[in-house]
């Protein structure tokens, strides 16, 4: 991608920018219930979060799990109950509203899944990256034009600068939604399932102009998903259970002994400030975990058995009690050969 | 891209987008600023209609500004005394110069201060002998007496036409004795004086040109037998209708006054016209000035009503002198009294009412028109409801939103409301209102112009442009709903108990303007019961699906379900349904009551099909009466006089009225009113002629502890005291005097009794079902020629012809359709909201089989329920409405009449009316099922899947 595009305030460069508080969005505990008529739904339940400065980040997570909640919070739609919250330096549980208003216009930007959701249908596609520059009114009059089109060179869909949502394809309507969340060039880009109305070969377009985006611009990116397969695009993904981040999944591109590329993800389940850790739900099955289970603290390790030994007949040593999970590698890295083109 | 200018160009391509339910409110403006710029003008005119419709109808004595006074202009009050005979001699007395007295009078008009002064005309006036001569009556003429008013005006010559001879001269006067001069003993004889009389008077008189008639001494004025023997007759002129203002104020001169003296046969009276230079020498100088300005209120504005009421008063309290000439000793006193204020008092009278009622018909469309617009707000914010999301998602600040759409509503309503303003005017000038344009017309059109912007501007709900969760979302502003119902419920408990409290607050005391408290309690509890219904709505419906969830037909139970879990709408559709029906229903009821009234009245005023009075009317007459073609009854009517009712608490003066009491059963038999127990006052006595007349009094006469069969009363008359018994106690005597303390009698009875008999003056007549009353009457006429007759149904269409009825009746009709209408865009509007959800429903169910039919009935499920409930609320507040209006409102103005009418309930219009309340829901749904037959199923459902 040799398009280079300029940054006014507040695009913090991965490489430059250091991190703040550990972080460009950091979450602690974060809680969000909503009650009604005496129902109480929580959907975050004590989520913790925390992704660097031009990081790029993919939550992952089954329906109800919470994800979506967490972006309306992190979006500034929503306000979470407790915990904190704070992106970019903005207090998200004590924001005001103009701060609301401020911290939409510069701070975040975001793309939907609904392609229709991120256009508005009677504005061709300048014309929707020129709205949030003209809803912001930062940027000088005669400058906006400039931008709007670097912009929509920098997502390669300068071609249907004139068209509107209903003339292009769903990659092209995606990749413009994408121009239009960094338009105001927001220190965080958030994306709920940018892919998921899209088939493969578009999604990974997408995704790669969702990359490509982050690594020209440095704005920290966190994607939401169910789709499995975007982590094969992101460095990191975090996945969500029952409101709380369960693992992490990291990848890194490793180079062996024979010059070979591979890349290789290791998957950690996700310790939480006061120690907390969701045991993957597979484990939990194939030990048939329940009610209680007892924990042995090792010199280099922590062992977890079933406290109901005749329940954990097939699952281990009955007498014994032997370690189940053990900290560091959960899983053996699984080692995939690296497609040289990708 | 460059065309691209802040959020105008978003607003513009907004608009063209999706145009439709903005048009709506801009459809809504339009009709808003028409009818609020229209609807005050043309009440204007209709009350400035009226004013001069009741003066126009008036006659001249009962209207115009009338002075009398007791002098002859340039002569000393006081007649003889200070006459003194122009010469010794006899000689020709020169013509008196009238014309500086009609100067100064008029000079008296010209300094009153307008608008009085626009409204009197140029001043008229006349001389006549304060005493007739008494004139030797020609015995063709069968007069038992023939007595004349001398008269003298300047004016006679222009208002009449000159059949024969000519215009009376001067004549020799009388001469006396130098020393002492007697009236009564001229030295000589004058020669007749000349008259000129009309051709009436003159064939009633049977007087012919150059007939000469002698004078009769004795009484009338003075001395005139003996200075001037005879009169002789000049000309005779034709005086036209002697029902014009002219010749009423000229007082029997166009037609003489013949009466019937039982004792002593025929009796004229008629005026004749003497010159100007004989009025003084033949009166001895005693006679009267009548001074009259004719009034035209035509240009009278409803607005100058009270101020020309306050002149008019302040007026007859005052004394004008009036000089006849420069050097005039003997100025002439005149108080100007002009019956002027009492049509004035009973126009306020009328504008109360009608300003109150239309302030009633008003609130009905307006908060239907509110409704409206806040359910159009609502649908314009809905289809633009993503557009919104996504610019508040990029950072767009709730006061950007609000001005993007107020911005939008603003263009659309303004341009409206100036084309609905313009339309207004264009309509009025077409209709030929020509009332003046006000600052608050403009300010109302102008309004109505914003009401759009602000709608749109409230629905703008930053807050609420997610589409959220329904078991998510908290229902943080139950709170505030239920302070602001009770507040509502209470104000409206407490506007109709300071209402009903006050009770009926007469014509023009109310004062100028539009009660406040009357215009606001009808909508509070309008308002009120919608609140009420609204809130037992839902458990109506969970009612309604409980009881229909065992049937095995789906649309019922789904249906239900839909309008208990899903109301589509909410209260306000419900608040515009129910105020139309409403208005409807409060327009039905106060037009038969209003109407109905008119009818009563006139019916209690007349008392029969026919009502004949002025002459004698003996049983000879009353029997040719009867034997006419379609008569079926009649019954003379005598008035007795006065009498004590002695035996009762306060023994009260009542006027005594004596009736063939069989024949006025049968009159009055189908009369609203009348008095069940007739039949009975003919009952005989138990007791022999001693006993007790049976009687039906009136409330007023009875007093507290009388009542049917009290007895030990009895009736001091003239002639003596007659033992009573009360048949009955009755509110009202239809045909008799409203209001009065009555008593009636068979005629046979209490003569039998008394042994007095009273000459009747009135009959009663009753028609056959099929005669023809144009036929009677002019069959009547022909046997008492100077009998007046009434027709109850003409005397209530005279009413209904007013302005202010045909007013009334206007808004009535406009209120209903302007309701109806708003009510009809409440449905459309309410069904386009709830149309994406519905539209997917549909397509879900029909893929599982659900036919088109069934689908409709869905729709109809939606607004179904509102409709029966707003049906049974409007009817609740059919009878309520109108009830508050007449307990606070005097609307006898309006009806005439002395009773306020109660509430009349016509079945007829009232199942019109929620007949056209039932075609207009079905209608706007027809209509809103053809605006939303667009969506197919497939991409119904794969726009579910979007949500």
């Amino acid at each position: 991608m040799s398009t280079t595009i300029e940054l006014t305030n507040g695009g913090a460069p991965a490489s430059a920018g250091p991190a703040q508080d550990g972080g460009e969005i950091r979450c602690d505990d974060l809680v969000r219930i909503f009650a009604t008529d005496g129902v109480e739904v929580q959907a975050l339940q004590g989520l913790t979060l925390s992704v660097d400065p031009g990081e790029i980040v993919a939550v992952v997570g089954a329906s109800g799990s919470g994800k979506s909640t967490l972006l309306t919070i992190l979006s500034g739609l929503d306000t979470p109950t407790g915990g904190s919250a704070v992106v970019a330096g903005t207090d998200l549980l004590t924001m005001r509203h103009a701060e609301r208003v401020r911290y939409q216009r510069s701070t975040v930007g975001f793309v939907w899944q609904q392609t229709s959701r991120n256009l508005l249908p009677y504005l061709t596609a300048s014309e929707n990256v020129r709205l949030p520059l003209e809803l912001a009114n930062t940027l000088p009059r005669r400058e906006r034009r400039r931008r709007v089109e670097a912009l929509l060179e920098l997502l390669e869909v300068g071609q249907v600068a004139g068209r509107r949502p209903g003339e292009m394809s769903g990659g092209e309507q995606q990749r413009t939604a994408i121009a239009v969340a960094v338009a105001n060039s927001p220190r965080v880009l958030l994306a709920d399932e940018p892919t998921g109305e899209l088939d493969e070969a578009t999604s990974v377009e997408v995704l790669e102009a969702l990359r490509g985006v982050n690594r020209e611009t440095g704005v920290t990116t966190l994607i939401v998903t169910h789709d499995p397969t975007v982590s094969e695009h992101v460095a990191r993904t975090i996945q969500i259970r029952d409101g709380r981040t369960s693992t992490e999944t990291l990848r890194r591109t490793e180079t062996d002994e024979h010059g070979q590329a591979r890349h290789v993800s290791e998957e950690f389940a996700v310790l939480d400030r006061v120690g907390r850790l969701q045991l993957p739900q597979d484990f939990v099955h194939a030990l048939d975990l329940r009610d209680r289970v007892r924990l042995a603290l090792e010199p280099d390790h922590v062992g977890v058995w079933s406290a109901t030994p005749a329940s954990s007949v097939e699952a281990g040593p009955v007498v014994e009690p032997s370690p189940v999970v053990e900290p560091g590698p959960v899983v053996e890295p699984v080692e995939t050969p690296t497609e040289e083109d990708r | 891209m460059g065309a691209l200018s802040g959020l105008g160009l978003l607003a513009r391509r907004q608009l063209r987008t999706s145009w439709g339910a903005t048009a709506t409110l801009g459809v809504v403006a339009f009709l808003a600023a028409g009818v609020l710029s229209t609807a005050p003008r043309a009440i204007a005119t209709m009350h400035a209609d009226q004013v001069t419709y009741e003066t126009a109808a008036a006659s001249g004595p009962a209207r115009d500004v009338v002075s009398v006074a007791g002098a002859i202009p340039g002569e000393p009050p006081g007649g003889i005394y200070g006459y003194a005979p122009p010469d010794i001699g006899s000689g020709v007395p020169a013509e008196p110069d009238w014309a500086p007295f009609l100067a100064n009078l008029d000079t008296v008009r010209t300094e009153t201060e307008d608008p009085l002064r626009s409204v009197m005309g140029a001043p008229h006036f006349h001389v006549t002998s304060a005493e007739p001569a008494y004139t030797e009556p020609v015995p063709s003429s069968q007069l038992a007496e023939a007595k004349v008013f001398l008269r003298s005006a300047t004016d006679l010559a222009d208002n009449t036409e000159l059949l024969e001879g000519r215009w009376p001269g001067a004549t020799p006067t009388p001469s006396f004795e130098e020393d002492t001069w007697s009236p009564a003993t001229p030295q000589e004889e004058a020669p007749a004086f000349e008259v000129a009389v009309s051709r009436a008077v003159a064939e009633t008189y049977g007087w012919e040109l150059g007939g000469r008639y002698d004078n009769l001494g004795g009484s009338g004025i003075i001395a005139l037998a003996e200075r001037y023997p005879a009169l002789v007759v000049t000309g005779i002129f034709e005086a036209g209708d002697p029902d014009t203002d002219y010749w009423l104020h000229h007082s029997l001169a166009a037609r003489a006054s013949v009466i019937t003296d039982p004792n002593r046969g025929l009796l004229g009276t008629a005026s004749v016209y003497v010159s100007p230079a004989m009025i003084t020498p033949i009166t001895l100088g005693i006679g009267k000035t009548r001074v009259w300005y004719p009034v035209n209120t035509d240009g009278v504005t409803a607005a100058d009503v009270p101020l020309l009421l306050a002149q008019a008063n302040g007026q007859s309290a005052q004394t004008f002198r009036v000089p006849v000439g420069p050097d005039d000793s003997v100025a002439m006193e005149l108080r100007p009294t002009t019956r002027l204020s009492e049509i004035l008092e009973r126009l306020l009278a009328q504008r109360t009412g009608v300003d109150a009622i239309v302030a009633v018909l008003a609130v009905g469309p307006l908060g239907a028109t509110v409704a409206v617009l806040a359910l159009g707000a609502r649908l314009v914010v809905d289809r633009r409801r993503p557009a919104l999301a996504l610019l508040r998602a990029r950072g767009a600040s709730g006061t950007q939103l609000r001005l993007l759409m107020g911005g939008e509503g603003l263009v659309v309503g303004l341009g409206s409301a100036v084309a609905g303003f313009a339309g207004g005017l264009a309509l009025t000038s077409g209709l030929g209102l020509d009332a003046p344009v006000t600052v608050s017309q403009v300010a109302f059109a102008l309004a109505a112009g914003l009401a759009p912007a602000t709608a749109l501007a409230l629905a703008t709900s930053p807050g609420g442009l997610r589409t959220t969760r329904a078991d998510l979302a908290p229902r943080s502003r139950s709170r505030v709903r239920w302070v602001l119902e009770v507040l509502v419920v209470a104000g409206a408990a407490l506007a109709s108990w300071l209402l009903l409290s006050r009770g009926v607050v007469a014509g023009s005391g109310a004062g100028p303007g539009v009660d406040p408290l009357v215009a606001a309690a009808p909508l509070l509890v309008s308002l009120a019961l919608t609140l009420l219904a609204v809130r037992a709505y839902p458990w109506l419906a969970l009612a309604l699906e409980r009881a229909l969830a065992p049937r095995r037909d789906l649309v019922p139970f789904l249906g239900a379900a839909r309008a208990t879990r899903d109301p589509a709408g909410g209260p306000v559709p419900a608040v515009a349904l129910v105020l139309a029906v409403a208005v409807a229903a409060t327009s039905a009821v106060l037009y038969s009551t209003v109407s109905g009234g008119v009818v009563r009245e006139a019916w209690r005023a007349t008392g029969s099909d026919l009502r004949v009075s002025g002459p004698i009317i003996d049983e000879p007459a009353a029997e040719q009466l009867a034997a006419l073609d379609g008569v079926e009854a009649v019954t003379a009517v005598a008035d007795v006089g006065d009498a004590v009712l002695h035996g009762t608490a306060s023994s009260p003066r009542t006027g005594v009225y004596s009736v063939d009491a069989a024949a006025l059963a049968m009159v009055q038999e189908d009369v609203p009113g009348a008095p069940e127990s007739l039949g009975e006052l003919t009952r005989v006595p138990t007791g022999g002629a001693d006993a007790a007349v049976p009687v039906i009094l009136t409330r007023s006469a009875a007093g507290p502890g009388v009542g049917p069969g009290s007895t030990g009363l009895t009736l001091a008359t003239q002639e003596g005291s007659v033992p009573i018994s009360v048949v009955d106690v009755v509110d009202e005597l239809p045909g008799l005097p409203a209001g009065r303390a009555l008593v009636l009698a068979d005629t046979e009875r209490l003569t039998a009794s008394t042994g007095e008999t009273s000459y009747a003056r009135l009959a009663l007549v009753g028609l056959a079902d099929d005669a023809d009353r144009a036929a009677v009457t002019t069959e009547i006429s022909q046997v008492l020629p100077s009998a007046l007759v009434e027709d109850p149904d003409q005397e209530a269409a005279t009413m209904l012809e007013a302005p202010v009825s045909g007013g009334l009746v206007i808004a009535f009709v406009l209120a209903v359709l302007l309701a109806g209408l708003l009510c009809a865009a409440a449905v459309v509007m309410t069904l386009m909201l709830a149309a994406p959800a519905r539209a997917r429903l549909l397509a879900v169910l029909q893929t599982l089989g659900l036919s088109p039919r069934q689908g409709r009935g869905l729709v109809g499920w939606e607004i179904g329920p509102w409709a029966v409930v707003a049906l049974l609320v409007g009817a609740v507040l059919g009878v309520a409405v109108p009830s508050l209006v007449l307990a606070a409102v005097d609307v006898t103005a309006l009806t005439g009449g002395v009773t306020q009418p109660a509430p009349e309930y016509d079945p007829l219009l009232l199942g019109a009316a929620a007949a056209g309340f039932v075609a207009v829901v079905v209608a706007a749904v027809g209509v809103a099922a053809a605006l939303s037959r667009r969506g197919e199923v497939a991409a119904q459902l794969r726009m579910g899947s979007n949500d």
